[in-house]
């Protein structure tokens, strides 16, 4: 059973006049990693903004378990069903890394013994240190900010990780690692993860990618 | 609550923009709790003022309406009608029925005063051409026609100090010896003219007799002469008073009982009256009283109540001009602060998407905001507030101040024109007067009353005031908060 699911999904902006995406479908399922590939331009994040109920579509379904996003609510959906990781991070920027952790886990009522300790985990596990932890987001690289962005989707354990050209300003090392990152929750923690992206690199490592042209989306198997 | 956390972190780590916030709601709160004091301790004034004021009432003939109906006025007369005993119905105001009026739950103490004219084989009268020493009619006080009377001086005897408006409005003024003891027999004050005529001086004897009947005669003694400073009549070298002999009532009660005692020999006698009432509320109740007690419709009751509204017109003044004050400072201060907070809440926009992408409600995220201003709020008010009320006890006093020394400048005139020093006893009735008139209170206990309004009132004056900036400046954040969508925050953005 697919965990998330397109089906003829329709944007455009400007009343129609810019017709993005055309007719989409698309089944994801948990445990897999997939790429969205396509040029600058072609609505990666359209969809993206769609696919994470920040924006509706003209027309068609978008899916999560079998229900429309539409009628589930916002709040909730965001904040527990689906992890974005968002293009321009969207980071808090006066508070700590553990601070921007702890708070997505407030507001998505995680429940655990000890809050602190849990966040610190997540950043451990995208490889970022107590020391790291403690900074403020704004003194830390884009590399690390792009993997406090990754800890606060992980914090409250949703089932979909959403991410929005994850590696492009990260330099080749710094990719690979993040690449493996994703690939890590989708494989141990059962996750499904679905990266947008223009870079032709996380196709050769991801299990599905999906090529957004001619404003259609088509499936392309590894 | 993580918002009330989230809501601390923001302030603290946004320093500059909330210490200008801050900075403008403590000159708000500063400039409210002075105007507030400033009014309020006004008020204060005002009230302590209207509770001790001693309201006066006064009795007099409408001689108009009496002379009107006497001509036949409106209503039909019958053939037998009379109008000289018509008007002589109208019965004068004696001091019998002053001491009935005055014994009434309303009133707390009556003045009364009578006259009469008498001769003197010790004196000689002050005369020049013109010089008139009639009498003339105070206007507003019982008078009663003085029917074929006679005699050279005018003798007029007072029941207390306090009737002597004359010494109390300064008109009149002690210039050698001092006022006679209320409680005195045959003492008296004369006038400067008067005394330089007969070369009288403080502790001389004259005789004075009735004028119906020479043998019944009466011997006073100086114990004090005054000027008259009033204006005298156009061709005069004399004062009105020139010819006046002022005694106590009961003196000059015992000398119009005994005139009766013979056969037509009765001095004929004036009477003025007024009335100290238990408080202004009770003005109407005391007139149907009088009516009731036997009072001619002819006569109307008068209050002083008019100058009771010219005196505290400054306070009312002050009053509202603090309250001008205090509403331009919130208009202006509001605005700013609504401004501010507009351009607050556009250079949060960014934090706004962020909390709302990562699912934070909206109802919270406008709940943190608020709370934010309502911390900032808070303690710039509590700041404002201490420092505003230090500012305004200085403020509030030097109003107090500047009132009561005028008050009681006032008191040291009363004194001097009884011919008493400021310190001396002699003046005290006048002095406990004054004093109730001005509160009845020493100066520290009008601060203290002053400091009281202070803490409580005003404290929460000002904390209304919060609550209704942080209402404007919320829902500011309110309509920001609904009206972008997370989306086009953030993509507006990149
Ligand atoms: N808010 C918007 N209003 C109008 N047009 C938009 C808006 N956002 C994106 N577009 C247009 O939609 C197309 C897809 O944009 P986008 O989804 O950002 O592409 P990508 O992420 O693949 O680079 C572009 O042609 C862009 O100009
Ligand atoms: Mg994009």
């Amino acid at each position: 059973m697919s965990v998330f699911k397109i089906e003829n999904l329709c944007y455009s902006y400007d009343n129609g006049k810019n017709l993005v995406l055309d007719n989409i479908n698309y089944e994801f399922e948990k445990g897999k990693t997939y790429a969205i590939v396509g040029k600058s331009g072609t609505g990666k994040t359209t969809l993206l903004s769609l696919m994470s109920g920040l924006d509706v579509p003209k027309s068609g379904k978008i899916l999560y378990n079998d229900v429309d996003i539409s009628k589930i609510n916002e709040n909730k959906y965001r904040s527990n069903n689906i992890g974005v990781v968002f293009q321009s991070l969207n980071l808090l920027p006066h508070l700590t890394a553990l601070e921007n952790v702890e708070l997505s886990m407030d507001i998505s009522h995680v429940k655990v013994a000890n809050k602190k300790q849990h966040a610190l985990k997540m950043l451990d596990k995208v490889g970022l240190d107590e020391e790291k932890a403690n900074r403020r987001v704004l003194r830390l690289s884009g590399g690390e900010q792009q993997r406090v962005a990754i800890a606060r989707t992980l914090s409250y354990n949703p089932d979909v990780i959403l991410a929005d050209e994850p590696t492009g300003n990260l330099d080749a090392v710094n990719e690979k690692q993040v690449v493996q990152i994703f690939k890590d929750l989708a494989q141990k923690d059962d996750k499904c993860v679905i990266i947008v992206t223009h870079s032709q690199n996380i196709s050769q490592d991801v299990d599905y990618v999906y090529n957004l042209e001619k404003k259609k989306l088509t499936q392309d198997n590894n | 609550m993580y918002i009330i956390k989230n809501a601390f972190k923001s302030i603290t780590r946004s320093k500059t923009r909330n210490v200008l916030i801050g900075i403008i709601i403590t000159v708000i709160a500063i400039t409210c709790c002075i105007a507030l004091s400033i009014k309020n301790s006004a008020n204060e004034v005002e009230k302590s003022y209207l509770d001790s004021y001693k309201v006066t009432a006064q009795l007099s003939l409408d001689r108009g309406a009496l002379r009107n109906d006497a001509k036949g006025g409106s209503t039909e007369k019958p053939a037998d009608f009379d109008p000289k005993a018509f008007m002589s119905n109208v019965q004068n105001i004696t001091p019998e029925d002053v001491m009935k009026y005055g014994v009434s739950d309303y009133v707390s103490s009556y003045l009364l005063s009578i006259q009469t004219n008498m001769d003197s084989t010790d004196l000689t009268k002050v005369t020049d051409t013109v010089a008139t020493t009639d009498n003339k009619q105070i206007p507003g006080r019982v008078t009663s026609i003085m029917e074929g009377s006679s005699g050279d001086f005018r003798i007029i005897g007072y029941n207390s100090l306090d009737a002597m408006t004359q010494f109390i409005s300064s008109t009149y003024k002690i210039t050698d010896g001092e006022i006679f003891d209320i409680d005195s027999s045959n003492s008296c004050v004369i006038s400067i003219e008067l005394a330089e005529e007969n070369s009288l001086k403080v502790g001389s004897t004259f005789k004075l007799n009735n004028p119906n009947n020479e043998a019944e005669s009466y011997t006073f003694t100086v114990t004090g002469i005054y000027e008259d400073t009033s204006e005298s009549g156009e061709f005069s070298m004399f004062s009105n008073s020139a010819n006046q002999i002022l005694t106590t009532y009961n003196t000059l009660n015992n000398i119009v009982t005994k005139s009766n005692e013979v056969e037509d020999s009765k001095l004929n006698i004036q009477t003025n009256a007024t009335f100290n009432l238990v408080s202004a509320d009770v003005v109407d109740a005391f007139t149907s009283e009088l009516k009731v007690k036997g009072l001619s419709d002819y006569y109307t009751v008068s209050t002083n109540l008019e100058s009771f509204n010219q005196s505290i017109a400054p306070l009312k003044n002050l009053s509202s001009f603090a309250t001008t004050f205090l509403i331009i400072v919130l208009l202006i201060g509001g605005s700013i602060l609504v401004i501010l907070n507009m351009l607050n809440i556009r250079e949060r926009k960014y934090e706004i998407g962020v909390l709302r992408a990562i699912g934070m409600k909206k109802r919270m995220v406008l709940s943190q905001f608020v709370i934010e201003l309502l911390m900032v709020t808070s303690i710039s008010i509590i700041l404002g507030s201490t420092i505003g009320s230090v500012a305004s006890v200085p403020v509030a006093n030097y109003m107090l101040q500047s009132e009561i020394s005028s008050q009681e400048s006032a008191q040291t005139q009363v004194n001097e024109n009884f011919g008493k020093g400021p310190g001396t006893n002699g003046g005290n009735q006048v002095r406990n007067n004054m004093m109730s008139i001005f509160g009845n209170n020493s100066n520290v206990d009008y601060i203290d009353k002053i400091n009281a309004v202070v803490d409580i009132k005003i404290i929460l004056e000002l904390a209304g005031i919060g609550i209704i900036l942080t209402i404007i400046s919320s829902s500011i954040s309110m309509i920001f908060i609904s009206r972008y969508t997370p989306l086009k925050i953030l993509s507006n953005r990149a």
